[in-house]
């Protein structure tokens, strides 16, 4: 039923291809710097999601992407019911109901639902008519993003569940959503922030306000930023080189292979390091939002833009996290940390991309 | 080719309905969204490239951020990363005492050796552990596996591998270390039980967390941590544990410390106080010596445990050293299963014990009043079949039935009653339910009641009635279940058996952070029939089965049960004839001083033989331990009986006063 003709892979997109592996495999390397000493378990498991990933993104963009647009609220739906089940189901690890085991291996649906959404608000905002639209039009988007959200932050994971926001903005503005709207939801939202700080519990306040003043809390809180911004600081221009950090090596960088990464990077590449993964983040991004100049369809230029906005927003929290420009917060730096879930949602939704790119000629 | 969403779909009405459909709107709406005009296009464009602009930018800020920090501050960090390497480590907290109510220390900690491995400064890991097993005499495969748990700390950590080392093997391990660099000896903290085996099954034992509490209890708790498994130190493990406390040290390039920045201490775990009376816990488990068995003592005025004594025992500080996986098995192997909490396990038919809950059911039912009279030839047939009784006790009521544990009485006042107001009346007096004591793996035991028989899909029979109403068939104790059930009748009250007494912070003047809430709740039977169910006990112990534990000058009130094992063919073998686990269980109950009752007390000798001729005795010396009488207090001296007061066998007794002794029975009786 679905088939991949031969022009698709002629005018395949390897570029985005190869600028994604190239991110994969400086993760599995990093990776394996993170856990040197130890073991290399955690870098082989990378490097086998660094593979699943590839061919996932080599076999989604070889699929029409608008089967996966015909079927958005099927998906959608999937994902919602995967969330309720994980809230009664899934056991708690760490704290959280966010893990489930498959085989050998911890999935985590939620990042799954997030290109569950983006493909929802896709369609969504297609089926329309393409003119400026305004605050009551967002209703039905908005449902489509609260009710994933809600769930995972029940989860409990509020880092996942913010970023459902940046997806459902990006996507509503370049569908048309008219700027006073988006003017009047910004004013809504500084205003609702005090409320939400207040169902914040203890510990989740002292996270997030610890990175305005980390040496007032070097214990608490504020340790992994201390921790961090010495690991970045000490690499200077070139970085003390691969496995050889000593921050990292001495286990004083807490979660260093998974959302801390891009620390490690800073302490053991340097500066030079961080411009090279910074730039291939950015053609990265812009390559996805240049798919949506050229896609044929408005779904397919949505889909671009949603994806585009998830991977920019992750990209900019986890790595103003790591040298203390925004709060810590428990999101993943795509396809850099340690994770299988992340690596393949995130290729999932390049595949979806690259599929986008491929069509951009025929009906 | 076309693919699946948009092929035609010929054949059937609905199928082609649904192709037009297709077709029309379908065909729109795709239209619709694909961009088709000029203007659509560059509008789209231009907001992407909004897009675009600002992800653009928000990466040159971020970069300019690690510009500043590395190229501007760089030389300020590279010296904090050089000099001053932070380091959090946890500290951990001491954990809480746990005492009798006299503050007899049962549980604490002390100072003990841990033989541990510095990997970094190890060449020949597989040498070093082999020399190792030789000088700790451990299987080296223990030590293997040890170390393996501990691959994920940093190489220069230390790795523990054995706690609890003896002096000597300390010498000799120090002895060598230019030899083994990377093998130290530290000093670390070590739970201990001054006391031994004494209350091991009320105190449980400490070990190294399992993966699945951690899992559940969450972030307080890290891997290796040491916590309370079992017991009172599993239940109030949370009041125990105190908080650990964490140390930032700035340590060199190798990893060492080279001086504490900021320490904060831990907070060291509470204080927790039983009601427990240790010294009669240590004189009742000297009784229990050799024995298999249990005894429960309950303060009858609050429900708090006096004495929780199970037999065989066990020695918790095995636990606290490291335990090795031979010792594990050869615990949970024995067959004598000295872990088994025998006071809690309600597998246990009551036997006659029973006839207390059957006589109160009777009495509170108005199937009988203190004077009526059954008379007992021997035994009584019902149903066709016959069921005997081990003594022609003539006619009796029901104080002399309970004195003299007259089956044929209580045969006829079960029939009578009937089932569902038997199972009322155990329900009501504790039995088929857990009594909620602060213990894990507490059984609730089991009573013929409906929601039983019908989850079961088990057939009850009339004659059933006829067994239960003497605490045989389907009926299952624990002996904790009898000293409460004894509570109860005794003194009117329904008081929550509890173990704790108080919890108290660890210092500041040891301020009482909680205390036990005492539960009580009158019973629902009436003071009449207390006393008659009193009285019923007191003829036990003067005139009765119960004499073996008679005490002067105290007043006793006691009931002897003996629970059969064998099936019917085999009853009628002598019970020390029959293999053990065929021999019956003897039980006996008691409370004193009958009128203002203090204790209550149940001892169960597993496959020991009769209530009255085993555990009685031993019953006798418990209250005579606690009220401090002289042993040999204990008991019965035969007494030349006048012969006027003498009765056959089978003879009938046409009227007994209720205040004195029928006579003293036939030897045979239980």
């Amino acid at each position: 039923m679905i088939l991949i003709d031969r022009r698709s892979l002629r005018i395949f997109d390897y570029v985005t291809l190869l600028n994604v592996a190239a991110l994969l495999a400086i993760g599995v390397v990093l990776v394996a710097s993170a856990s040197a000493g130890q073991d290399l378990d955690l870098a082989r498991r990378q490097a086998v999601w660094m593979a699943i990933g590839l061919g996932l993104a080599l076999v989604v963009g070889a699929i029409n992407y608008r089967h996966f647009i015909d079927n958005a609220y099927l998906i959608w739906g999937s994902a919602v019911v995967m969330l309720m089940a994980m809230l009664v189901f899934a056991p708690r690890i760490s704290g959280a109901r966010s893990w489930i085991r498959i085989g050998g291996f911890s999935l985590q649906p939620s990042e799954f639902a997030k290109i569950a959404v983006i493909l929802a608000l896709a369609r969504l905002f297609s089926d329309r008519e393409p003119r400026d639209f305004g605050l009551r039009s967002m209703l039905v988007p908005g449902f489509l993003v609260a009710v994933p959200a809600l769930l995972i932050g029940r989860q409990p994971d509020q880092g996942t569940a913010i970023t459902f926001l940046p997806i459902l903005a990006v996507v509503a503005w370049v569908a048309g959503l008219r700027g006073k709207s988006i003017a009047t939801l910004v004013g809504v939202g500084a205003a609702a922030a005090p409320l939400w700080y207040l169902t914040l519990k203890d510990y989740q306040i002292r996270r997030l306000t610890s990175f305005l003043n980390p040496e007032a809390d070097p214990h608490g809180a504020g340790y992994q930023l201390v921790q961090s911004k010495i690991a970045v600081g000490s690499g200077g221009f070139a970085g003390k080189g691969l496995f050889s950090g000593t921050q990292s090596q001495l286990n004083f960088l807490p979660e260093q292979e998974n959302d801390f990464i891009m620390a490690l990077v800073g302490e053991e590449l340097g500066f030079v390091g961080v411009a090279i993964v910074l730039l291939l983040y950015l053609t990265l991004l812009i390559r996805l939002l240049r798919a949506a100049y050229v896609a044929r369809h408005r779904s397919g230029a949505l889909l671009c833009a949603g994806l585009a906005a998830l991977l920019a927003f992750q990209l900019i929290i986890n790595v103003g996290m790591v040298i203390g420009y925004v709060p810590i917060t428990g999101l993943p730096l795509p396809l850099l940390s340690y994770g299988g879930s992340s690596i393949m949602s995130t290729c999932i939704g390049v595949g979806l991309v690259i599929s986008v790119r491929n069509r951009r000629f025929l009906l | 080719m076309t693919a699946g969403p948009w092929r035609s779909n010929p054949g059937g009405r609905a199928r082609e309905r649904s192709r037009k459909a297709r077709a029309f709107y379908g065909a729109e709406r795709l239209q619709r969204r694909a961009l088709e005009t000029d203007a659509d296009r560059a509008r789209l464009a231009a907001r992407v490239r909004v897009v675009e602009w600002t992800v653009a930018a928000a990466v040159l800020i971020l970069l300019l951020g690690f510009w500043q920090l590395q190229l501007v501050h760089g030389a300020h960090y590279a010296e904090l990363a050089d000099n001053n390497q932070l380091r959090q480590t946890r500290i951990r907290a001491a954990r809480g005492l746990i005492l009798d109510r006299n503050g007899e220390v049962l549980a604490t900690n002390r100072a003990s050796y841990e033989v541990a491995l510095i990997r970094e400064a190890v060449e020949d890991e597989t040498a070093v552990l082999e020399w190792l097993s030789r000088v700790l005499d451990q299987p080296l495969a223990t030590l293997g596996a040890r170390l393996d748990t501990q691959r994920r700390l940093p190489r220069f950590m230390p790795a523990v591998l054995a706690s609890g080392v003896s002096q000597d093997k300390v010498v000799t391990i120090q002895a060598r270390r230019r030899e083994y660099p990377g093998v130290i000896v530290q000093v670390g903290i070590q739970r201990y039980y001054p006391r031994g085996t004494t209350a091991a099954h009320v105190l449980g034992h400490v070990g190294e967390i399992s993966p699945r509490q951690l899992a559940t209890w969450g972030s307080a708790y890290s891997m290796g941590d040491i916590v309370g498994q079992l017991g009172v130190e599993g239940v109030y493990n949370d009041d125990l544990a105190g908080a650990p406390g964490s140390k930032l040290a700035v340590v060199d390039s190798s990893g060492r410390e080279v001086r504490t920045l900021d320490q904060q201490p831990p907070d060291p775990g509470r204080t927790v106080i039983l009601t427990l009376d240790v010294n009669l816990q240590e004189r009742i488990e000297a009784l229990l010596r050799g024995r298999k068995g249990a005894v429960v003592v309950l303060d009858a005025n609050t429900g708090g445990i006096l004495a929780l004594a199970s037999s065989p025992s066990f020695d918790p500080n095995a636990f606290a050293a490291r335990f090795s996986v031979q010792d594990w098995q050869a615990l949970i192997q024995d067959p004598e299963r000295p872990l088994r909490n025998r006071t809690l396990g309600a597998n246990l038919p009551p036997g006659s014990i029973f006839k207390l809950v059957v006589a109160t059911a009777g009495l509170e039912e108005g199937i009988i009043t203190p004077r009526t009279r059954y008379f007992c030839p021997g035994g009584k047939t019902f149903y066709g079949r016959f069921f005997d009784c081990l003594g022609q006790h003539g006619e009796v009521n029901v104080v002399q039935a309970l004195a003299l544990s007259c089956n044929s009485f209580f045969y006829e006042l079960g029939v009578r009653l009937g089932r569902e107001r038997i199972v009322k009346w155990a329900s009501r007096l504790g039995l088929g339910n857990v009594t909620g004591i602060d213990l894990p793996q507490e059984q609730s035991g089991l009573i013929p009641s409906d929601e039983w028989l019908q989850s079961t899909g088990r057939r009850y029979y009339p004659g059933d009635t006829v067994s239960i109403s003497i605490g045989q068939g389907m009926l299952q104790v624990s002996p904790l279940q009898l000293a409460h059930l004894v509570s109860i009748v005794a003194t009117g009250f329904v008081r929550q058996p509890h173990l704790l007494y108080r919890v108290e912070e660890p210092s500041a003047g040891r301020a009482a952070a909680r205390t036990h809430t005492l539960l009580a709740r009158p019973a629902e039977f009436r003071e009449s029939t207390r006393r008659v169910v009193l009285r019923g006990m007191a003829g036990s112990i003067s005139y009765g089965t119960s004499r073996q534990a008679r005490l002067q000058p105290i007043q006793v009130g006691g009931k002897t049960g003996t629970a059969q094992m064998a099936s019917s063919e085999r009853v009628a073998e002598k019970d020390e004839d029959r293999p053990e686990h065929l021999r019956n269980h003897a039980w006996f109950v008691a409370v004193a001083p009958i009128q203002e009752p203090e204790i209550v007390l149940a001892v169960f000798l597993e496959h020991a033989g009769g209530g009255g001729a085993v555990a009685a005795p031993l019953g006798g010396q418990v209250l005579a331990s606690y009220f401090g009488v002289p042993a040999d207090q204990v008991g019965y001296r035969e007494i030349p009986i006048d012969p006027r007061e003498t009765t056959q066998r089978g003879q009938r007794e046409p009227t007994l006063p209720a205040a004195r002794p029928p006579g003293s029975g036939s030897p045979r009786q239980r």
